[in-house]
């Protein structure tokens, strides 16, 4: 099966020029700082952008089918509120992860209905889901008497998302790598793999050919947004606090790292091995900029340099190809 | 299937708004008020400002018989400008904005003043000094913080140099005279042989400053005073120590480094109150900022105050760190200024017990 | 011809691989009604586009009024007055009459838009033709007819000298059809020159001057409506004479008779009429070829949209007995009806993916393996298809947008043959598709019925009809005007006394 899951990573041009600029950036970063090349940073980077690899996996399909959604940030923030409530509140830790992630799903299912069924432009659909789900974080966020849910949380609230696997490895990464390989398996795999890519390639060519097209996107979109609840989940745990605007701008990280994985907005091609390697170009980027101790304003500018180099080189990797 | 949803959408509306409604206090409705006073704070995100709000709107209509029309600042220039259009729009006596941006202030006071409503500033000082403004004496505040963080330092580890990190918010430059950059003076007359290693954004979030901890530490290891520009961002930096086996102390004995914030929350105070935690000190002021803005407002409306004169009001802005301050003294503190009704020597052992 | 207006010389358009126009020579006069027809591909709308300055020529000559005329833009033909009424009306449908008629004009002073003094004669050409349109009112309230009407008021007031009208009446109503052709009459009064293209022959011989045929390409027969009813001697019978020009001659190629099982009834479709249809009944055996065949806008790709599932009905079908009752694509394709749609790019294949992807799209049971996607089963059914219908591709890997037409209609035959389906419906299963491919699609139609399958092939192609199908369907303006046996001395001149509308 490993060799299956191969094959088609051979013919995808745009992965080699990512993996090259990955590869850049390290030699460069290595070479202007000391403290770069060693295990325990490469840890932090993945800490760092772990949560975009999983949120970003699941989103990558409905890119892939020509959709979006941007309410990622909104529900990823309801979810660590919800869960911190309900832990504070008495709920049992597991049994508070087990419904915020049910409850997750509900807006995963509104955004699907909205989206699948009733044809409402993706945009509009998923920014009015994430208004009312970011409004409803900072209600229960103001219901339980703050800004933020810090005080009171159970002694054991950052055991899970602080959790060492053998003792050694951030429980974070090992979803990652878990998010990873079960959206390879569901891109190369299933059917619902398949039909995404066919309905972001030709929408009405995958109608006139059966698939269910309202189906697809609908369990789209709950698997999205299971992800960005269960990330809001472990991202609480491990911060030790839930704040109801930890969200903000989630979903524009979620989206960068999409296209500059190679993904195409108006669908039909993509996979997950590009997230995983444009979200590893993002992450050494902010923390290069960081252990070279480059300030604010120059950091934002650099942000935006590689960014639009990183596409570009891209975009003329695919041109060639064509 | 479209009624449906729409269905299920109108009534998660009439669901939240009574949630929304008493998510405030009870409204007295039919009071009559002799005055009514406007407020834009910088962010209801933050626990500082939310109760700030509070303290004024509570003091001002039992001190006054006077009504506070509160609109959200967001952190954002417009939004601020808007809501203070908004304000003048709705005809108020007065009104107090606090915002991280001096000429934002400056514009606004024009703008109030041209309407002829009194406006007074809080924390930045506007461009143009025109108007009252109440300030909050974070100078010295952190300047006993930094240098109080040194001696502790000095006191546990005389042969490890001092290595200061921060956390600021970007881009506002009266954050250094009042915070980091005092700060780092109260350290420096401890020890003239300190250095400051980085400063870096903290987004004013635990979050983001828990990440950008992270990559402080790795670059530089030898850190061992860490300033956080608000309690947000100090709760960020420990918790990034405490991932990276740091973040601890000895029973108040410096380990690995100490950690200070501003504002003075509870969040932060049942951190700094545990012996076992790094982070230590922080200062800050909620009721006496909140009151002198009401004051203010109060007097430039009767005429005591001028409307169009700079007029300092200097407001204790109260250091509070583990070595010097009792439990006590900190409890009572929560309860003045941020509506706190539980025992932080309670929540300290809930939190220890971790 | 001395009073000849627009003159075409020798004019040709190539398009990489197909020539469009071979070469066409004709005249059109100066305040005439001018009709021009032809079956699709036949290279009329190549020329209204080169005329319009859509296209430009490859060679040839055109010229205006004695000038050459050579438009390099849609705006430069409009600005030697030129214009033309489009199918899919040039109005915005949220502004107000008023606003659509000043859209592209605004005049502004220190940027305030003024009020167009122009407006108010354009009204006034409005109202002498449709007095219910008011300035205020929104156009999404107005009908097609008063919308054309809009348009057709600017167009004059543009002052253009020629006015292309493609299907003017394609979605009127019989009452809004004669208001138009009032309109139209009033306009050749004053001397414009109108260019009218429609699919509706009897339409020619109520307004039209003069008549041009089109036929692959070339110029096949340009005549005066008067002398060519006259010849004739009645309009349905004129009709019989265009649809021949229209047609040509009908290469008759051999028949050979599929065996069919007459016991067996697979389709039964009783009294199915909708928006386009009108009481539609027939049968279809197993092992049939069934041909649908009439002119463009006759209903066949409509009939099999209601088959498959896709558009809504009113009326009966049966399938394999049973009365159908759930609408929608999928309960047709569970039900063992299957289509190949007629445009392949945007409803037929998926062009990103590869061969491969594309060919289990219908029926991915075929390649899943306890559930999964089995890449060797994939790899079998792709290699099977290409082989049996000898798609020509590097390997299966290759992304389907690469492949010829051909081969992009092989892909998606092979995709609805794998859905392995009782009945196919086929629309227009070889167009653009060259010699050789036709052939073999056409044999793989003999090989389905064969294998007892029944197929259904609509076409606007009377050979492939005759070559292929064991009885054909005749079709005229939504109806269904005969249903004949295929014969090997099949009387092609009946047939297109059917489709044009003759008894």
């Amino acid at each position: 099966m490993l060799k299956e899951l191969k094959l088609p990573v051979l013919r995808n041009r745009q992965l080699p020029v990512l993996a090259g600029i990955i590869l850049i950036m390290i030699v460069v970063l290595s070479f202007m700082s000391p403290n770069f090349f060693k295990i325990q940073n490469f840890n932090n980077i993945l800490l760092k952008i772990g949560i975009f690899i999983i949120i970003a996996s699941a989103a990558n399909l409905i890119m892939i089918t020509g959709n979006l959604d941007l309410s990622v940030g909104a529900v990823f923030a309801f979810s660590g509120i919800l869960h911190a409530y309900m832990s504070k509140h008495g709920v049992p830790i597991a049994f508070s992860i087990g419904i915020t992630c049910l409850l997750a799903m509900c807006w995963g299912l509104l955004n699907g209905v909205l989206v699948g069924k009733l044809k409402i432009v993706p945009v509009i659909a998923t920014l009015g889901t994430l208004y009312i789900a970011e409004g409803i974080a900072f209600l229960i966020a103001r219901a339980d008497g703050g800004s933020n849910i810090m005080l009171g949380l159970p002694g054991n609230y950052t055991s899970f998302g602080r959790y060492m696997v053998f003792g050694k490895i951030p429980i974070i990464i090992v979803f990652v790598v878990i998010a990873f390989f079960l959206f390879l398996f569901i891109e190369r795999k299933t059917s619902l793999g398949r039909f995404s890519y066919a309905v972001g390639a030709n929408r009405s060519a995958a109608e006139l050919s059966g698939v269910n097209v309202t189906k697809i996107i609908m369990i789209l979109y709950v698997l999205c947004s299971l992800m960005a609840g269960f990330c809001g989940v472990l991202q609480s745990s491990r911060v030790g606090l839930a704040a109801p605007n930890v969200g903000r701008m989630l979903e524009l990280y979620v989206l960068i790292v999409c296209v500059m994985g190679g993904t195409r907005m108006a669908g039909g091609s993509g996979t997950v091995i590009g997230v995983l390697l444009g979200a590893i170009i993002i992450g050494l980027l902010e923390n290069g900029l960081n252990l070279l101790g480059v300030g604010h304003f120059a950091q934002e500018v650099g942000r935006g340099v590689v960014l639009i180099i990183a596409v570009m080189v891209q975009k003329n990797s695919r041109a060639v190809r064509s | 299937m479209k009624k449906l949803v729409l269905v299920l959408l109108i009534v998660t509306l009439a669901a939240a708004l009574p949630v929304f409604a008493g998510g405030g206090r009870e409204r007295e409705s039919e009071r009559d008020y002799d005055f009514v006073f406007g407020k834009v704070p910088y962010t209801f995100e933050h626990a500082y400002h939310q109760s700030a709000c509070r303290t004024l709107e509570e003091y001002a209509a039992r001190e006054y018989n006077a009504k506070v029309i509160i609109i959200d600042g967001e952190a954002n220039a417009e939004v601020t400008l808007a809501a203070i259009e908004n304000l003048i729009a709705q005809g108020v006596d007065a009104m107090a904005m606090h915002t991280g941006d001096a000429g934002l202030s400056a514009a606004a006071v024009r703008l109030a003043h041209a309407a002829n409503i009194p406006i007074v500033t809080t924390l930045i000082r506007p461009d143009i000094q025109t108007a009252p403004h109440i300030q909050p004496m974070e100078t010295a505040s952190s300047q006993y913080m930094g240098a109080e963080a040194a001696r502790q330092w000095k006191a546990a580890h005389p042969d490890k140099p001092i290595r200061v990190a921060m956390l600021n918010f970007g881009g506002i430059p009266q954050i250094w005279e009042m915070r980091t950059g005092a700060f780092f003076d109260g350290v420096k007359s401890v020890d003239p042989n300190a250095q400051l290693v980085t400063m870096l954004n903290g987004y004013g979030s635990t979050v983001r400053s828990m990440e950008v901890t992270l990559d402080i530490l790795q670059a530089n290891p030898e850190v061992n005073i860490i300033f956080g520009a608000n309690d947000e961002m100090a709760l960020g930096a420990l918790a990034a120590c405490e991932q990276l086996g740091r973040g601890k102390m000895n029973d108040g004995v410096p380990v690995s480094e100490i950690i200070a914030g501003l504002d003075a929350s509870s969040a932060a105070l049942v951190k700094i109150f545990d012996p076992d935690s790094s982070f230590k000190l922080t200062h800050g002021a909620v009721r006496d900022v909140a009151r002198a803005e009401a004051d203010t407002m109060y007097g430039m409306v009767t005429g005591a105050i001028p409307v169009k004169e700079y007029f300092e009001t200097q407001v204790l802005s109260q250091p509070i760190d583990f070595w010097n301050t009792s439990l006590a003294e900190a409890q009572r503190f929560l309860e003045l200024n941020f509506f706190y009704t539980g025992s932080l020597a309670a929540d300290v052992d809930a939190a220890r017990s971790r | 011809m001395e009073d000849a207006f627009i003159q075409v010389r020798d004019l040709v358009k190539e398009f990489p691989g197909v020539k469009a126009l071979k070469g066409v020579s004709f005249d059109i006069r100066k305040g005439s009604i001018h009709c021009v027809v032809g079956e699709n591909g036949a290279g009329k709308s190549t020329f209204i586009k080169i005329l319009t300055g859509a296209y430009t020529k490859s060679s040839g000559m055109i010229t205006l009024d004695g000038e050459v005329f050579e438009p390099k833009s849609i705006r430069d033909a409009m600005n030697r007055g030129i214009s033309v009424l489009y199918q899919e009306l040039n109005v915005v449908d949220d502004l107000t009459t008023e606003e659509n008629l000043s859209l592209g004009q605004e005049k502004s002073t220190l940027g305030f838009i003024r009020k167009n003094e122009n407006t108010q004669k354009v009204m006034e050409t409005i109202w002498g033709m449709d007095q219910t349109i008011k300035l205020h009112m929104p156009v999404y309230s107005l009908s097609v007819a008063q919308k054309q009407v809009i348009e057709i008021a600017k167009a004059i007031n543009s002052e253009c000298s020629v006015l292309v009208m493609d299907e003017p009446t394609a979605s009127l109503s019989e009452d809004e059809v004669r208001r138009l052709f009032i309109n139209i009459k009033k306009l050749k009064s004053k001397g414009i020159t109108i260019i009218f293209i429609s699919h509706k022959l009897s339409e020619i011989f109520e307004i039209g001057d003069y008549v041009t045929v089109f036929r692959d390409g070339h110029m096949v027969g340009d005549r005066e409506v008067r002398e060519l009813r006259a010849s004739c001697g009645s309009v349905p019978e004129s009709c019989v004479e265009l649809v021949r020009m229209m047609i040509g001659k009908v290469v008759q190629e051999e028949y050979v008779p599929s065996k069919v099982d007459y016991s067996k009834k697979v389709l039964e479709v009783r009294h199915l009429s909708n928006r386009r249809l009108s009481d539609i009944s027939f049968d279809l055996y197993r092992g049939e070829i069934l041909g649908f065949y009439g002119l463009v806008g006759a209903g066949k790709t409509e009939i099999g949209r209601v088959l498959f599932g896709i558009d809504p009905y009113d009326g009966e079908i049966w399938v394999n007995g049973d009365k159908q009752t759930k609408k929608g694509v999928r309960s047709a394709l569970k039900n063992g009806v299957a289509m190949i749609p007629e445009e392949r790019r945007s409803d037929g294949i998926f062009s990103m993916l590869s061969i491969r992807e594309n060919i289990p799209m219908m029926n991915i049971k075929t390649v899943l393996s306890k559930g999964l996607i089995s890449y060797p089963k994939e790899r079998k059914v792709a290699d099977r298809f290409i082989q049996k219908m000898s798609i020509a591709a590097r390997d299966r890997e290759q992304s389907v947008v690469f492949l010829s037409g051909g081969n992009q209609q092989k892909v998606v035959i092979a995709k609805c043959l794998n859905r392995e389906s009782d009945i196919i419906l086929m629309d227009e299963p070889t167009r653009g598709v060259d010699v050789g491919a036709k052939e073999e699609i056409h044999n793989i139609i003999r090989s389905l019925s064969k294998e007892g399958k029944s197929v259904i092939v609509f076409s606007s192609e009377l050979p492939e009809v005759i070559h292929l199908c064991d009885r054909i369907v005749l079709m005229h303006e939504g109806r269904i005007g005969e249903i004949m046996e295929n014969r090997k001395d099949i009387d092609s001149d009946h047939i297109m006394q059917v489709i044009a509308g003759g008894n």
